[in-house]
């Protein structure tokens, strides 16, 4: 096993083919992308915390509140990520071919791949994290012991708590899958997952919160219940322990954090101890059940072929009713990408209901702005995750079967204008009507709506194209699985790079909107040419990345060693 | 009609492929052999116009494939040496895409369908996906798909990889019978039986070099080895060493 983890370590690490001067560039590139990120979450996460605590004054334990919603998302999304991803890790991975034909005990097997799954999909999660708990540190002057403290006694059993949660769902669905049909018990999870997710946001509404904050602001002291947050009725919940053991050590009561933190260790050694267990006992043996499994489905089924969709006549050329064919059918035949996108559709759907709901008690510009591009940004951060889950994958997802494309009589530009033509055309169906729903519950004006509708339009299409972009240039064909070349390296930066394009996009649009909101509010005309000069710096920065990403992606599929092997 | 115009390759400070002239005329079938890592794959990568040349040129019936490769690649069809596909497709929906790639009408597409799936014994098979085929399966729709366009020039790595006896023999009918048809076929193997029984033109790759290239004849001339069988001039030719005189550590010979 040591040897193993050697060589796979060796292998991390490892440039091929030698230093060259194009992959030296990426590499320095790709770190100075990380530690911007890094840098600007930091900060951005910090000046949050600030306003919230001192321009805005709300009580600390309402901040530890908010906390522990958005770490519950995040649990959610760790489990279900690493559950998604383990399907590959456990029981795809052809490396599992030539580990169990080794003399290593499978339970060893089991707890490499759980590491290597749970730290090859968390990039972003470890970046993000690290540079919250810097912020939320340095606001809140921890110590060196009190860092350490949250950091081994905290952050490492949450995460791994959910992770390992994660698996060993994935885990049991697929050992009774083996008995039932796999859809019904996949579906049955899926439900779960979203009413569990329902009930807790059903106890605990952040939009109820937001709304009693809004109303009574900022006369807190006066209505002591806004400062209370729902932990009762969520008590079971690990986000809650984390929340409220942060809580206790910012006011100084480490005692009191030691009953959370170690509930929070005693239930991640109990997950880790189950899934150690669980996985010596049968995890060889279920693979090759999986194994055998699939073989027995591939040969009873009757595939059906859809007759109707191959002799149906597209209002395009043979081309391009080809690819959409093909497609089409690739897409609804994957369950892992249709599953996701359903996903997508429900989260976008909590979303617009909740903001539909939302009632606004402010009439301050800077508080509306900050309202506005908060939802913008948050519109953003779905797109660019749709991008990055979706577009950043298409040129992985052409597969070892390229070289059908490559030798066919296509021009690479074709290709290029194909799939960024569909992916805008499909991000901006579902961006678009996003903007519409919550520009009205946000009742901003015609002019804002209009130049939001331009900023959107622009953020999609470059959105697309970087996503195209770096899909194209960290392209690894060898990857079958849409999901895991969504959370490889590459996607990361391409993420990253997107969101920062975004922000940049919402700074200028924050400026746009304040002077919007207060000519609203005065009564004053509206003066549009201040805000034709941000949208025109907006819109050459953009044609630039456009044309930068177009660029890079013509070039990336020259790459021999990527795209003719 | 292929032709190779002075086409070297380099990877880095490895050349792959040195100066290689070659022209096939129409209506050959070409066997092209040599050793592993000789360089039989780059050349026929270059030929598809997946890679490009370091130097020189490939043509395709007189068209440069890498300064024209939109008016060269209809001529041809190509098989690499490792059949990947969409597993997500079945035949018949492959064939659907291929052809609307390259401009084929419905009826087209379909009348020669099903020529190819019969001819390939593939009809049985046709609306299962392909993640479900045997290796010999794909190698076969691989091959009715590059000829669902009717090429000219048809190149092929390894063609008998995966396939049983039967539809070995039955690959060489097909290509025999296309090669006399007028289609221009380049096959690589290292099946020399197949290259010896089937090929009208042989040429032999060490090292990036092409050493010898001729009729099977021509080779036994030229080499001075009449009688010798093909195996044993490709030996002889690649010097390479046989088998039995290997000194092996884990079982020497004594």
């Amino acid at each position: 096993m040591r040897e193993f983890l050697h060589i796979k370590f060796i292998s991390m690490f490892r440039i091929g083919n030698g230093l060259k001067a194009g992959v030296i560039f990426m590499e320095i590139a790709t770190t100075l992308v990380f530690a911007a990120f890094a840098y600007g979450a930091y900060s951005a996460i910090k000046i949050t915390i600030t306003f919230m605590l001192e321009s805005v004054h709300l009580p600390v334990i309402f901040l530890h509140s908010l906390l522990a919603t958005g770490l519950f998302a995040l649990f959610v999304m760790t489990a279900v990520g690493n559950s998604v991803t383990a399907f590959s890790a456990f029981f795809r991975s052809e490396e599992l071919e030539y580990l169990f034909t080794l003399p290593l005990d499978a339970k060893k097997i089991f707890i490499f791949k759980f590491a290597e799954n749970f730290f090859r999909s968390s990039t972003p999660m470890f970046l993000l994290g690290g540079a919250a708990l810097l912020a939320y540190g340095t606001y809140f002057d921890l110590s060196i012991f009190e860092y350490l403290l949250i950091i081994i006694g905290i952050v490492i059993p949450f995460i791994f708590t959910a992770a390992g949660l994660g698996t060993l769902i994935l885990y049991l669905i697929v050992r009774i899958s083996i008995l039932f049909s796999p859809k019904l018990i996949i579906t049955t999870a899926i439900l779960l997952t979203l009413i569990g997710s329902g009930l807790y946001f059903q106890s605990v509404h952040p939009v109820d919160q937001v709304q009693e904050i809004i109303k009574y602001y900022p006369n807190f002291q006066d209505h002591p219940t806004i400062a209370q947050a729902k932990v009762g009725e969520v008590a079971f919940v690990p986000s809650t322990w984390v929340a409220s053991a942060l809580f206790s050590i910012v006011n100084g009561n480490i005692a009191s954090a030691f009953n959370n933190i170690a509930v929070l260790i005693l239930s991640c050694i109990v997950l880790v101890a189950i899934l150690y267990n669980v996985s010596g006992r049968g995890y060889y043996k279920l693979w090759l059940d999986t194994q055998g499994k699939e073989w027995l489905i591939k040969k009873q089924s009757n595939s059906t072929q859809p007759t109707f969709l191959i002799n149906l006549k597209l209002p395009f050329s043979k081309r391009v009713e080809a690819f959409l064919k093909r497609d089409f059918l690739m897409f609804v035949r994957d369950p892992s990408q249709w599953g996701h996108m359903i996903l997508f559709l429900v989260l976008l759907l909590i979303f617009i209901a909740n903001m539909s709901g939302l009632t606004l008690y402010i009439s301050d510009p800077v508080r509306m702005t900050l309202l506005f591009i908060s939802n913008y940004i948050f519109g953003g951060f779905f797109l660019v995750s749709l991008a990055v889950r979706f577009v950043f994958p298409l040129m992985s997802q052409e597969g070892q079967a390229f070289w059908m494309i490559k030798s066919a009589p296509l021009s690479m530009r074709f290709m290029l204008s194909y799939k960024g033509i569909i992916s805008c055309v499909i991000l901006l169906s579902i961006g678009l009507p996003l903007l519409g729903i919550t520009s009205d519950a946000l009742s901003t004006s015609k002019n804002l709506q209009m130049i939001t509708l331009t900023f959107t339009i622009l953020a999609t299409l470059i959105t697309t194209l970087l996503s195209l972009a770096t899909g194209a240039w960290f392209a690894n064909l060898k990857e079958k699985s849409a999901i895991r070349a969504a959370s490889s390296r590459g996607a990361t930066v391409a993420f990253l790079v997107t969101m920062f394009y975004l922000v940049g996009g919402s700074a200028l649009l924050s400026v746009i909107s304040l002077n919007i909101f207060k000519l609203t509010i005065d009564g004053e005309p509206y003066e549009p040419n201040s805000s034709l000069f941000l949208l025109g710096v907006f819109g050459i920065i953009s044609i630039i990345i456009a044309v930068l990403s177009v660029i890079i992606s013509k070039k990336a599929l020259e790459r021999e060693e990527v795209y003719a092997r | 009609m292929i032709k190779f115009e002075s086409v070297s390759k380099n990877y880095g400070g490895y050349t792959a492929l040195q100066n290689l002239n070659l022209e096939i005329p129409a209506g050959t079938l070409y066997g092209y052999l040599g050793p592993n890592g000789a360089g039989k794959t780059t050349t026929i990568k270059m030929l598809a116009g997946l890679l490009k040349p370091s130097s020189g040129k490939v043509y395709i019936n007189n068209i440069n494939i890498h300064e024209k490769p939109l008016l060269a690649k209809p001529m041809f069809g190509y098989v690499p040496d490792k059949p990947y596909l969409y597993d997500k497709l079945t035949a018949d929906e492959l064939m659907h895409f291929i052809g609307g790639i390259y401009g084929l009408t419905k009826e087209k597409i379909r009348s020669n369908s099903e020529y190819l799936f019969d001819f390939f014994g593939i009809t049985p098979w046709r609306t299962k996906l392909a993640e479900e085929y045997s290796q010999g399966m794909k190698q076969k729709l691989l091959i009715a798909a590059a000829f669902l366009h009717e090429p000219e020039v048809f190149v092929i790595d390894e063609p008998m990889v995966g396939l049983d006896p039967k539809n070995i023999n039955n690959l060489k009918l097909f290509l025999r019978e296309k090669a006399d048809s007028g289609v221009t076929i380049f096959l690589s193997t290292h099946s020399l039986h197949v290259a010896e029984e089937l090929c009208d033109r042989i040429g032999i790759l060490n090292e990036g070099v092409l050493i010898a290239e001729g009729t099977l004849n021509e080779l036994r001339r030229d080499a001075n080895s009449d009688g010798m069988s093909l195996e044993e001039l490709f030996l002889k030719l690649t010097a390479e060493e046989k088998l039995n005189e290997y000194e092996s550590p884990m079982n020497p010979i004594s």
